[in-house]
């Protein structure tokens, strides 16, 4: 029983329903129309269900739902109707309409299925079924089921044809029997229709009658017709009176010859016979026309399977043989068409590629054989040399059906007993079957040597453009779009820095390009190409060695058919040095555009060519109004130098001439200018014209005018003095005395520049004289010097000279001016008092040290004794002794200093131990004094020992004197470089900035107020400072007013 | 030996200076012969036997290296300069 509890959706039965072609139209028709079972949408579900496995059979199948039995059917169930499927009435309608004199069998069929709620199966029965209009007996088997509705009471009875026979019918067996070919064995289906047809004999007559080809029986030896159809009466142009009941040769006698013997034949032996393709003169209606019959003979038996006559079987095959025929023509115009083609053409057959047929074009021109060679031999046999390549290639021909192609294969061909390679394109089609497998292949060959011939030409073109390109320096490149790949010429990579062997990628070059250029190079330029497909750009690469380069390259875009970019090709070139000299004429062109100077040009006529702003300015004329115009217009009248001396001059000056003149302004007033006139040379040396730069020098020669006025004054006022000036050059060439020098020395400017200026110096004074000038030339310190000069009679007289050196708003010396004053009545003075200070001194010592002796007799006499007045006088008067010395041995080695008599003795010794005698010393003498040294290591000095002595005794007994309120002294002895410094702190009253330079000058003292309370003659520092000079050291001071001084002298380390 | 024991011959111009020098050598206890000028002083040292000679350099018409140069090469005297 049908389980339909399966839930089907409406849309899906509407879908079957559209699917299942017209009778569902008409079963939706009807459905929407009013029916029994109302609205489509209102059926029962099984129902719906029920129908959409009807609908979507292929087997036939009918419903019959509800008591009325509501007939609905499928497509294949339509040849089972009786009535006209054109009246749509029947779909659902009750199925006794439907089903005709079938319904009181199907009625007891289905109610019993109904009843009984089971499937129920029919015995086969025959039923003549309508097939497209042609009526036919088979034996059919129905199958009926109940299907159950919503209550699970049967609905409706679904009808299932299960098993249809198709009982051939006689006329279709013999159809079948006439179209089998000659040679097909199996005869089982040909038995089995001539039994169908016994098995049928209430219808053998109408079916002979019937069927759609020729037949005629024929009985006996006399082959006497016994039936004829009307086909078979069309063939032979008979009527049935005519041809019925006679002998078959009597009606036919053109026959008897060519078919007599196969007919008596066939009745001897049963074996049947046919012909095939027959051709015979038809007259159908009364025209006349040739037409082909595959002609059958079958014997006949009777049921004791004894033969007792023929039937001939006359099937028209006109339309086939036809068709056979055209098709030969065909083949054989094919055949044609590949001989005669100009194209070399073969066509192999089979898996062994037997050389069907091969074109003259093919067999002589390519393979170069005989045809009696190759037909109907494999082509492996033929090329045996091209066995493995033949094999691969056409099997792969066969296997994918596809046709293959090879392009430009190179052979070798002997055209005119002349060796030659040719190119040829070949193509394998392969040859398709109805069936569509391959039974052969179309090999063609077609010669594009000349093609090849042309493309190489052409590549050697380009490799010729191309080694052309890189031998002007350019170097080519091909960049392709998709793939980013870069092609390159070996010049590329020789710009770019690297071996000519070297391979860049676009990236490799992109980033050598300079990062500043690297937006146009790759985005700007490459906008632009994309517009003009023209590609150009300039940009800098920093080459590995990190050299900079200027790179020029241009392209162009290729493109395809779609005209989308695929590919950009171009050249490069390497322009640095021409970048260079562009950048150089675009400086100078700046230089002469800003230029300060008129800058002019002229041809060789004396015509003006060019002309700068400053050239505006200074002559007063626009660059329009005068180009063209000759330039001595600028000339006045008296200035007119002659061209060919001014070449000279250019010759003589090294390619430039320069002088003064005077030119003429626009509003013809006169210009003082200084001229520098040079050639212009084209590039082959010709001269073509001068280049004059005009420096307006009215300013400059007003200034010269003005000092050389001021330069008349100051000599004037320099010879007027008594004094001596004189000036020198920067390197210390004396170049100017005035008239003072001459008239003092009676000599003339003549005789100082042949003797020199030092010959006036005194012989002894000139070595420390050059000495200082040379220090002063050297350092720019002012230079001071004594010495003498020689007077006309004779007389040295001494002589102060001081010379500054005058420098300019940069701080440069540009000249030295000196003085040289006569001092000669100063000097002597002088002298005279250092003889008297000498003298006195000396004379002093004596007295002095006879009252100190006397005294330190009397005290030591006095001091036992006990006389306290008296013992306190004497120590007051020791005390001034004391210092009387002391100022007497400062005379003394000041006279000695003047004199030059101050003798070094020196010798090797510790400066340590040297201070700490000398502390020690002082202590016992300034018992209130606290010094402090701390001895250091051992430090040798080379000088006088007494002297250096007596500059840390007067550094400590100054810093004693002048710390009226802290009695503490400091030491400190270090070794700085290659000196030792020695310094001496006191926290006393200190002094003022401007006293400290003083310090060390002779007979300087503390002033003010300080005086009293300080006694001495000032000459203690100067002492001290003449002896550290002496030995080549120095001496210093710091100091703070209020806070003390720091005293220091430093000496040349002993090495 | 005390200074007692030491013979000391003094010899300057100055007489305020040869007083001087006495009488500072007496007071230290030494036997002391003070000569304002260098005449005769070979007959001199000869008698007196003096153990040490002070000496002025220069000294009124003669010189007093002199006169040690002499007295160094005929005698035991060791020259020394202050």
């Amino acid at each position: 029983m049908l389980d339909i509890d399966r839930i089907t959706s409406l849309s899906d039965i509407q879908t079957l329903i559209k699917n299942n072609s017209k009778m569902d139209e008409l079963t939706h028709l009807k459905f929407c129309s009013d029916t029994v079972l109302g609205n489509f949408e209102t059926w029962p579900q099984s129902l719906h269900t029920a129908l959409s496995i009807v609908l979507s059979s292929k087997i036939p199948m009918a419903l019959c739902w509800g008591p009325q039995s509501l007939c609905f059917y499928n497509n294949a169930y339509v040849p089972f109707i009786k009535i006209d499927i054109q009246d749509s009435i029947i779909i659902g309608m009750p199925a006794e309409k439907v089903l005709g004199e079938q319904w009181p069998l199907v009625q007891q069929f289905i109610n019993n299925a109904v009843q009984k709620e089971i499937s129920i199966s029919e015995q086969p029965r025959q039923i003549q079924i309508n097939n497209e209009g042609k009526f036919e007996d088979v034996y059919c088997t129905f199958t009926y089921t109940p299907v159950k509705d919503e209550t699970k009471k049967p609905g409706g009875v679904l009808i299932i044809c299960t098993d249809i026979i198709k009982s051939f019918s006689p006329s279709i067996a013999l159809s079948y029997t006439a179209l089998l070919p000659d040679n097909f064995d199996d005869t089982s289906l040909k038995v089995c229709a001539l039994n169908s047809f016994s098995g049928f004999e209430k219808n053998f007559r109408s079916a002979i009658m019937q069927a759609p080809i020729g037949v005629a029986i024929l009985q006996g030896i006399l082959f006497e017709v016994k039936m004829a159809n009307e086909i078979w009466l069309k063939i032979i142009g008979k009527t049935e009176e005519e041809f019925l009941g006679k002998s078959f040769f009597d009606s036919l006698p053109e026959l008897e010859e060519s078919m007599k013997s196969i007919l008596l034949k066939v009745l001897a032996t049963g074996e049947p016979f046919s012909i095939i393709e027959f051709p015979l003169t038809v007259c159908c209606n009364k025209e006349i026309y040739k037409a082909y019959f595959n002609i059958n003979y079958q014997a006949l038996k009777n049921d004791e399977d004894i033969i007792v006559g023929i039937m001939i079987l006359c099937t028209d095959v006109s339309p086939l043989v036809k068709v056979k025929y055209t098709l030969a023509e065909s083949e054989k115009r094919f055949r044609n068409m590949v001989i005669q083609s100009p194209i070399a053409m073969a066509i192999l057959r089979g898996k062994n590629f037997t050389i069907e047929i091969a074109n003259p074009a093919m067999v002589k021109n390519i393979w170069q054989k005989e045809e009696k060679d190759i037909f109907g031999n494999k082509l492996v046999d033929v090329f045996p040399e091209y066995l493995e390549k033949i094999n691969a290639l056409l099997t792969q021909v066969y296997v994918t059906k596809e046709i293959i192609r090879e392009n430009e294969v190179a052979t070798n061909l002997t055209v005119a007993t002349e060796a030659k390679v040719f190119y040829l394109d070949y193509e394998y089609v392969p040859l398709l079957e109805q069936d569509g497998t391959v039974s052969g292949i179309i090999v063609t060959a077609n010669d594009v040597t000349k093609k090849v011939e042309a493309r190489q030409r052409i590549e050697t073109e380009e490799a010729r453009l191309r080694l052309a390109t890189e031998a002007s320096g350019f170097a080519t490149w091909d960049l392709d779009f998709k793939t980013e790949k870069l092609v390159h010429s070996s010049k590329l990579a020789e710009i770019f820095g690297f071996a000519p062997s070297a391979l860049l990628t676009y990236q490799d070059m992109y980033s050598q390009i300079h990062p500043d250029d690297q937006q146009i190079v790759a985005v700007l330029a490459f906008e632009e190409a994309m517009l003009t497909s023209i590609y150009a750009c300039e940009y800098r690469i920093t080459r590995p060695d990190k050299t900079i380069r200027w790179i020029r390259t241009q392209g162009k875009i290729i493109y395809n058919e779609e005209q989308n970019p695929l590919r950009l090709i171009g050249t490069l070139l390497d322009f640095t040095e021409k970048k260079l000299i562009e950048e150089e004429i675009i400086r100078v062109a700046a230089i002469v555009a800003s230029s300060e100077d008129a800058i002019i040009s002229k041809n060789r006529e004396g015509i003006i060519t060019t002309w700068n702003k400053a050239a505006e300015k200074m002559f007063g004329y626009s660059a329009t109004e005068i180009i063209g115009q000759p330039l001595l217009i600028l000339t006045p009248k008296d200035c007119i130098e002659k061209e060919d001396d001014i070449i000279k001059q250019i010759e003589i000056g090294k390619g430039k001439y320069t002088f003064e003149t005077r030119r003429l302004k626009k509003e013809d007033t006169l210009l003082d200018v200084s001229l520098t006139i040079s050639k212009i040379k084209d590039a082959q040396g010709n001269i073509i014209g001068m280049s004059t730069i005009a420096r307006d020098i009215t300013v400059q020669k007003k200034i010269e005018k003005e000092i050389a006025v001021s330069e008349a004054k100051f000599r004037l006022l320099a010879n007027s003095m008594a004094q001596f000036i004189w000036t020198s050059d920067t390197k210390g060439n004396l170049n100017y005395f005035n008239d003072s020098v001459y008239n003092y020395s009676d000599k003339t400017s003549e005789d100082l520049e042949k003797d020199g200026w030092l010959s006036i110096v005194h012989p002894d004074d000139r070595v420390e004289n050059i000495i200082q000038w040379k220090k002063s030339i050297a350092t720019g310190n002012d230079f001071i010097v004594e010495h003498r000069f020689k007077r006309s009679d004779g007389e040295y007289r001494w002589q102060l000279s001081r010379a500054i050196p005058q420098k300019d708003s940069f701080g440069k010396i540009q000249m030295w001016v000196g003085t040289s004053t006569d001092i000669h009545e100063i000097k002597e003075n002088e002298q005279q008092k250092d003889f008297f200070i000498s003298m006195a001194s000396h004379e002093l010592k004596t007295p002095v040290t006879t009252i100190k002796g006397y005294v330190q007799i009397l005290m030591s006499m006095y001091n036992e004794k006990g006389d306290a007045v008296l013992k306190n006088s004497l120590e007051i008067v020791n005390k001034q002794i004391l210092t009387l010395t002391s100022l007497i041995t400062d005379l003394l080695d000041l006279s000695k200093i003047k004199s030059g008599s101050l003798q070094l003795c020196k010798e090797h010794f510790c400066i340590n131990d040297l201070i700490s005698e000398i502390v020690e010393e002082m202590q016992l003498t300034e018992p209130a004094s606290i010094i402090e040294f701390e001895k250091t290591q051992h430090t040798m000095v080379f000088a006088d020992r007494g002297r250096i002595g007596q500059v840390l005794i007067n550094f400590l007994t100054n810093a004693i004197k002048y710390s009226p309120n802290n009695n503490k002294v400091k030491i400190i002895n270090t070794i700085v470089e290659n000196e030792v410094l020695v310094t001496v702190t006191d926290y006393g009253i200190g002094i003022s900035k401007i006293n400290q330079q003083k310090i060390f000058q002779r007979f300087y003292r503390v002033s003010g107020k300080d005086e009293k309370t300080f006694p001495g003659f000032g000459i203690g520092l100067f002492i001290a400072a003449e002896i550290m000079q002496r030995h080549q050291g120095k001496i210093g001071v710091e100091s703070t007013p209020g806070k003390g001084s720091v005293f220091n002298f430093s000496l040349p380390l002993n090495n | 030996m005390t200074n007692e024991d030491y013979h000391i011959l003094v010899i300057d111009d100055n007489e305020d200076i040869l007083f001087m020098i006495k009488t500072m050598l007496e007071m230290k206890g030494y036997k002391v012969t003070a000569k304002d000028n260098p005449e005769k002083i070979e007959l001199f040292i000869e008698s007196a036997q003096p153990d040490i000679i002070l000496m002025d350099m220069l000294l009124s018409g003669s010189d007093g290296r002199e006169i040690c140069r002499d007295l160094k090469q005929n005698s035991l005297f060791q020259l020394f300069l202050l």
